[in-house]
């Protein structure tokens, strides 16, 4: 078990390296990242904090790889590595929630991700989920139905808003939703599939954020619309964010495509997340990333 | 027609192709064999344009070669959580060819399924029902009928033979001979990175046992059962 989490290091330090990053810079700025996203959740409000800790959850079972480890390993040697990957990784998520004296929630985000990590969910169990996006496979098609629990989730918050007159709790799951459809991006399909296309870079490029920006706004719009009705003072915001928002699955898709066929979570995490924090890069982010994966595509179109 | 010239390829020290001369005319089946490791999924990965590759490709097709081309690999990449008639309609949709919804499915093969519950030959044949869909003139299939079951193989001889017909031209590559023989116009054996010999129908037989002597040999023979 020591060596299978050696192996996940040398895995992570490899996935650096590919990336040209060195692993003490990576973390530097990972924790940068991590520390002010954080801050920006857990001081708006108390419902922010939940909110904070269903993210954690969703990036969790989202990160999770125990297939290998089931096979592998004997049963209480398993459920030991689950444990072991539990406790690491919600260590700094439990820290800053002790740092903010949300004391309670540490017990939740603990039991959270035990939940996450024992027990199957149940997109796992399920046959088959129909998805409003079949025209155009395959992202949002096997995005929604890998993470269609969150995408609930964050709709059920902001019906709670409307129902509990909290704006700001709307305003928090509309920008979340966002988020989760960019992941849909963070991990890349085989070359044959990109090969396929009969399209030019740019043209391939422009489909398919075109197709990032059509379904993200399908899938936000409906609670968009819902919230701006009931919080008709705060209309301008909803559409701040409705206008913003599709940037963040845009940047995403580019970001995969500058390092394709490689996957490039980490990088498309760290552009999304300085994005975030400083919208205004949004403008130099991704002509950047649309000129890097035009030229990285060439190989493939 | 497609015209290969001095094709080659090389990783490192390692010289797969040396030199790949091969011309293929519109509407011909042309078999590959070869040992494993011989060259033969290279030779299709540069002729598809997945591989880059020194020499060149000539081609009387309009348009870039690779908008023509339908490639069937050994082992066809999957994306999970997408189902048979989501996975053929993202290959029609990536070639621009519209997605009839009452498709006539010849393999039946359960298409509201996920494709990560399908079986080794489940997947070549949904595989193959994709290139067929789009439409493509010309195919390259690796290795089609690995892991088909008897009735699949039968209906892949009877599709490359409908192909051929429709004036479709097919670069495939088999372990089997007698399936070879079977739909190409010529066989080629690839060996030691250049294509060793090329026979058309009335040499397969003479083909066949020139090869089993070369690959064979006495092994068997010598080869002690305990």
């Amino acid at each position: 078990m020591r060596f299978y989490l050696h192996l996940q290091y040398v895995r992570f330090r490899r996935i650096l390296q590919e990336d040209g990053i060195h692993p003490i810079l990576a973390c530097g700025v990972f924790l940068i990242v991590f520390v002010s996203l954080s801050q920006l959740i857990v001081s708006g409000s108390e419902i922010g904090v939940w909110l904070y800790v269903l993210v954690a959850a969703i990036l969790f079972a989202k990160l999770r790889s125990r297939e290998l480890a089931r096979h592998i390993f004997f049963r209480r040697s398993f459920y030991a590595l689950i444990l072991i990957e539990t406790i690491l990784f919600s260590t700094p998520f439990a820290l800053v929630l002790l740092f903010n004296r949300f004391y309670y929630l540490i017990p939740v985000l603990i039991m959270a991700l035990l939940g996450v990590a024992f027990f199957k969910t149940p997109h796992q169990i399920l046959p088959k989920i129909p998805t409003p996006f079949y025209q155009r496979p395959f992202e949002f098609v096997v995005g929604f139905r890998r993470t269609f629990i969150p995408i609930l989730l964050l709709n059920g918050l902001i019906v709670i808003s409307i129902v509990v007159g909290n704006i700001n709790l709307g305003l928090v799951a509309l920008s979340a939703n966002y988020l989760v459809i960019a992941g849909f991006y963070s991990s890349t399909e085989p070359v044959l599939f990109v090969w396929n296309y009969s399209l030019s870079t740019n043209q391939f490029l422009r489909y398919k954020t075109f197709t990032a920006i059509i379904y993200a706004n399908v899938t936000v719009l409906p609670a968009a619309f819902f919230l701006g009705l009931f919080f008709p003072s705060h209309w301008h915001i909803v559409v701040i964010i409705c206008l913003l928002g599709p940037l963040i699955p845009v940047t995403s898709v580019l970001s995969k495509y500058v390092t394709f066929p490689r996957n490039s979570e980490f990088i498309n995490t760290v552009f999304i997340g300085f994005c975030i924090l400083f919208p205004p890069i949004f403008l130099f982010v991704i002509p950047y990333l649309a000129g890097k994966a035009s030229e990285n595509l060439k190989s493939y179109l | 027609m497609i015209a290969l010239r001095s094709l080659s390829k090389s990783y490192g020290r390692n010289h797969v192709l040396k030199g790949i001369d091969l011309t293929i005319e519109k509407g011909e089946i042309h078999g590959i064999v070869g040992k494993n490791g011989s060259g033969k999924t290279t030779l299709f990965n540069c002729l598809v344009g997945i591989q880059t590759f020194e020499g060149n490709i000539e081609t009387s097709f309009e348009g870039p070669l690779k908008n023509t081309i339908g490639y069937l690999p050994t082992n066809p990449p999957i994306i999970s959580k997408i189902t048979g008639e989501e996975y053929l309609r993202l290959l029609c949709s990536a070639r621009k060819v519209g997605f009839n919804n009452d498709i006539d499915n010849i393999f039946e093969l359960p298409l509201n399924r996920y494709i990560e519950t399908y079986s080794t030959g489940m997947t070549k044949k949904l595989a193959f029902h994709g290139i067929l869909l789009q439409k493509n003139e010309i195919f390259v299939l690796d290795e089609p009928f690995n892991g088909l079951d008897f009735q699949s193989c039968l209906l892949v001889i009877a599709l490359l033979k409908k192909m051929k017909q429709a004036g479709k031209t097919v670069v495939l590559s088999s372990h089997i001979f007698s399936v070879l023989g079977d739909t190409c116009d010529y066989i080629h054996h690839l060996k030691d990175g250049l294509i060793a010999n090329t026979v058309d129908e009335s040499g397969f037989k003479q083909a066949e046992k020139s090869l089993y002597d070369e690959l064979i040999g006495d092994k068997v023979d010598s080869f002690e059962i305990l």
